[in-house]
Formats: structure tokens, sequence, C-alpha cells
């Protein structure tokens, strides 16, 4: 019998939980296509090798953009090769809970659970992701209390507030990590005429980017183009003027967790001054985001243990609980 | 006038059999089908599939993912 699966398909990366055996994937969400014969060459570690170094022949591309999915065709091919990679065949069909942003739209949700269903699943379902990353993170969602959970991606912000096990108030921003690497990119290009690939400015975002200033502030060297003289060159980046970078996009992904604070109802607003807000995803990791979050909405912030997995796992719990948490699924409540 | 009794009854006992097995299918066609549940008892199983007591395996591949992270 087939065992059913759970994917966190994330604009950065892609994860894929087993039923009874947990996580069996993760890898960036990057597909390398032959342009002329439209065939996969690489996906996720292999392709994400890729990126910037390609022939002219071969692209490397990411399916999903700010939480959307940009190319529909891609994106199912992807889905098909997960699937088989997960076991899926034609004897063998499970079901399928995908995690999705919740700001995707009519068109995008039946665009994946179709390319599911036609790779192989028996159901396709979808559940929004703040909701997985809740379970995920192993909040007491089923309790009378507010559950606050950012769930910072590669391409969206989405903040949710849970109780009794459903979402009480939601916002979602597409802004996230790539909105960071974006950042950097202009502000080398701006500040130092420096052409620099999305991979180096990913490398300067975890080495010295920061949302607050704090004492390990470091420098980092930068290789790249000179747009001037098309020659190779390297410049040394301070952690301050990185900050200064990310600020216009941190600042987007505070406002949008404020209007979500301003969304909840006052009972449970005042569970968020004790419970606090639970950070997840990989943008929570951002250096001084936590502080800088707790510090702008005076509510107390945790990050989560499992800030890049928690998605999938909630997911997994419900691919674990299928029949009794089926009512949370998106088609569910239309 | 014995060999058309006996046929008699053997078309009874086809016909007791295959009534039996009719009924014993429909009986477990029946217990299969899945009961109507209401929306409080729905309600109350959502809520307990979330509970603490059924994360036990959700802690589980917590504390896997985490060695699997130390470990990287």
């Amino acid at each position: 019998m087939a065992r059913d699966l759970a994917i966190d398909l994330g604009t950065a990366n892609t994860l894929v939980y087993k039923q009874g055996e947990g996580i069996i994937m993760n890898e960036p969400t990057v597909i390398a296509k032959n342009r002329r014969t439209n065939e996969v060459l690489a996906t996720g570690h292999e392709a994400w090798d890729m990126i910037g170094r390609t022939p002219s022949f071969i692209v490397a591309v990411r399916p999903l953009r700010g939480g959307a999915i940009t190319d529909f065709e891609t994106t199912e091919q992807m889905i098909r090769l997960i699937l088989k990679r997960a076991g899926v065949s034609r004897f063998a069909r499970p079901k399928v809970l995908i995690c999705v942003p919740s700001a995707i739209t009519e068109v995008e949700r039946r665009a994946v659970t179709e390319a599911t269903r036609r790779a192989g699943a028996a159901d396709a379902q979808l559940l929004e992701q703040p909701m997985a990353a809740a379970i995920g993170a192993d909040l007491p969602i089923e309790e009378p209390v507010a559950n606050m959970v950012v769930d910072i991606g590669g391409g969206t912000t989405e903040t949710a507030v849970i109780s009794l096990g459903g979402i009480v108030t939601l916002r979602a921003e597409r802004v996230g990590g790539f909105s960071l690497d974006e950042a950097i990119q202009g502000w080398v290009r701006k500040e130092h005429g420096l052409a620099i690939g999305e991979r180096t400015a990913e490398e300067i975002k975890i080495q010295i980017g920061s949302a607050m200033a704090s004492p390990g502030d470091r420098d980092a060297e930068v290789k790249g183009r000179d747009l001037v003289t098309g020659l190779p060159k390297t410049v040394v980046l301070t952690a301050a003027e990185i900050r200064d970078a990310l600020d216009d996009v941190v600042t987007r992904m505070i406002d949008s967790v404020k209007e979500c604070l301003g969304m909840t109802p006052p009972e449970l607003a005042q569970d968020l001054l004790v419970r606090g807000i639970y950070l997840v995803g990989g943008g929570a990791l951002l250096r001084g985001l936590a502080e800088r979050l707790s510090l702008e909405t005076k509510v107390p912030v945790n990050l989560s243990p499992q800030p890049l997995e928690a998605v999938v796992l909630g997911a997994g719990h419900c691919i674990e609980n299928y029949q009794a948490l089926r009512g949370m699924f998106m088609d569910a409540r239309r | 006038m014995i060999a058309a009794t006996s046929v008699a009854s053997l078309v009874f006992a086809a016909i007791s059999i295959s009534a039996a097995a009719t009924l014993a299918y429909l009986v477990g066609t029946d217990a299969r089908r899945p009961r109507p549940v209401d929306g409080a008892t729905r309600f109350r199983r959502h809520l307990d599939a979330l509970s603490d007591d059924s994360r036990g395996h959700l802690r589980e591949q917590i504390r896997i993912a985490r060695e699997q992270r130390q470990g990287r």
C-alpha cells in the first residue's frame, strides 16, 4: 500500500515527508532544463549549483517566485519528479498534501492539485503554510489561546494567529529571503558599482546580514564584475552597510506582522503578550530579526527550534491524522 | 416422485444459500460504509488530533530533524 506524502513546496526549498518515515527529501526548488528540447537535466542541489553558470542552451530556474507559481509547466515537471523519487507509481498511488502560501490564487491552486493528481497521486489536498508551520513548531493550537506564527520563507512573509485548531487572522506579504538577496545585489551595484549574482548575495546575507546591530558584526570580502571596466573586482562590505541595504525589506516584514496584530481580536491579542510570537522559515535566521521584531511590536519573540523543517513536519502530522484533520485543508473549507 | 422432491429440495437449498450470502454481503457493506458524523464530534476529533497526546510522533520527528541539523 502506498504511504501518503506531505510536500512543502517552498520558493527556496522543497521538503517531502513520507507517512511513517519522516522527512525523505530536502532540496532547493530549482530545476535545470535544456532550452531547446525542454528536457529536465537536473533538479535540487545539482540544479542549484548550475544557477548563473550555465551555457546558453541550459536554463536553471526557480518555478516559484514571491510565493507564486511563475512557470506552471516547470512546476508540474518538478512535482512529477518529486513524486517519482518518493516512490509513486501506477501501482502505488498515495494521497498527497501540499503546503502552499496562503496568498495562492485560485488558478495556482487548481494547477498544483491537477499537476499532483496527473503525476500519480490518488488525492491531492492543499494546506496553508502558516497552519502547517504552527503544528510543526509544536504550538498548542488546539487550545482556546492565541498562537501567532510568522513564517518568513523565500518569497513570502506569512503571519497567522491560530486558536482552537483554526486560523483567526492571516496576513501575507510578498517579501521574503529572496527580497533580502535582491536588496544586497541592488546595494552593491549602486554603492560599489559591482555586479554580483544571487548566490553571492545570499552568501553575504548569511555571513554578515543582520536586522539589528550586535557586538559580533564583521566585514566580508565580495567578488564580482566591475560595472565600468567589466573586469573582475573585489570589495569589502561592512555589516552596517548591509544592514542599511536590508532595512527596507525588514521593515516591510515587520509592518506585515504589525498589521496582523492589529487585526487580532482583543481577547487573543492579550494572550500574545504572555505567549509571544513564534518565528519559522529560513528568513527567521537573519541575525537580530527576532530582537528587532520584539522591540518594534513590544511582544516577546521566540525562534522555532526547527525553522526550516517546521512546515513539512506540521504537514506530516496532518498526513498521519489525515481523516481527523481533513477539515483544515483548503478544499474542505470552500 | 422422489426425484422431483429431491430436485425441489436442491432448488430451495440453493435459494436459501444465495439469500444468506446476499444478506451477509449487504450487512458487511453497510458496516463498512462511513457513518455521517455530526459537527461537534468532527470538531472534537479535529482538536484531539492536534492535542498534546497525539503529538508523540511529531516530537520524535522534530528530535530527528534537530539531530540531523547538528550533525551537518
